[in-house]
């Protein structure tokens, strides 16, 4: 075909050479969106898991605070902090519910309920001094707690590496 | 007052306590033992003086439930249960068991 003869196609054929083209930018643009939606999804999931680890984090500085505390015998100071991991994990568990699976949604309310007893017995503590049994009780709560937070926290990092 | 749900549940824990398939732990409290099911709900067991207590949180630490033995007496063979399987009170008898049989081979 000879560019005269393609120029007389065009011409008389011209509406659906315009449709075609229409149909080529529509479907590229449509592409295109497509992927910056999934892009923008992915970094606002890598976002939320990044939020999600430094929460982690900032659980299990508190009860490495605990621990401290604990040995110098604050227990008001032991109390408060218990308070923080209740609030902080009561975060994580509804801040993060869809990325959470049940047995990560379980360690994290075992970590409230242990951390509420420590609480508890600490604030007592700060009145009347505790009894041996009830700073091994204290102690032994404490490292359950710094346990199941580690792990969660391995857990959500290997998420992220793992998506990264 | 307990109710048949009241009922059902301990009845149901009791099964899956024996049953090993809820595990139970041991707080700072004395004789509290907590387990969790399904990541939303938190059970509390406690023996006291006065009497047992199971208490049921969510997971924003509301309480859903608190049943003492007054209100049924089940609540106490739940707290035994509870309390064996958490401290492993099988296994640290027959290890005393065990000792005391090596005693007579002496």
């Amino acid at each position: 075909m000879t560019w005269t003869a393609l120029a007389g196609l065009m011409a008389h054929r011209w509406g659906d050479f315009a449709s075609l083209l229409g149909l080529i930018v529509s479907a590229v643009t449509l592409f295109v969106a497509t992927k910056a939606r999934e892009a923008a999804e992915a970094t606002r999931a890598a976002a939320r898991r990044q939020n999600l680890m430094e929460a982690l984090q900032d659980a299990v500085r508190k009860s490495e605070q605990v621990g401290i505390f604990l040995s110098q015998q604050k227990w008001d100071i032991v109390g408060l902090r218990a308070q923080e991991i209740i609030a902080a994990t009561s975060l994580v568990l509804t801040r993060w519910s869809e990325e959470l699976s049940l047995d990560s949604k379980g360690i994290l309310l075992r970590c409230q309920g242990l951390s509420s007893s420590i609480s508890d017995v600490a604030l007592v503590a700060s009145s009347s001094a505790p009894t041996a049994r009830q700073v091994a009780r204290m102690a032994q709560a404490y490292g359950r707690i710094t346990q199941l937070l580690n792990a969660e926290l391995g857990e959500a990092l290997r998420g992220a590496e793992g998506s990264g | 007052m307990a109710t048949d749900k009241h009922i059902q549940l301990v009845e149901q824990l009791l099964d899956k306590t024996r049953k090993r398939i809820l595990s139970w732990e041991p707080t700072a409290r004395e004789d509290e033992f907590i387990s969790t099911l399904g990541g939303n709900v938190l059970f509390t067991v406690r023996g006291t003086n006065t009497g047992d207590v199971l208490v049921v949180r969510d997971e924003r630490d509301r309480v859903l439930l608190s049943i003492t033995t007054d209100e049924l007496s089940e609540i106490s063979r739940l707290y035994t249960e509870v309390r064996r399987q958490a401290l492993d009170v099988d296994e640290s008898l027959d290890g005393v068991l065990e000792q005391l049989t090596k005693l007579d081979k002496r």
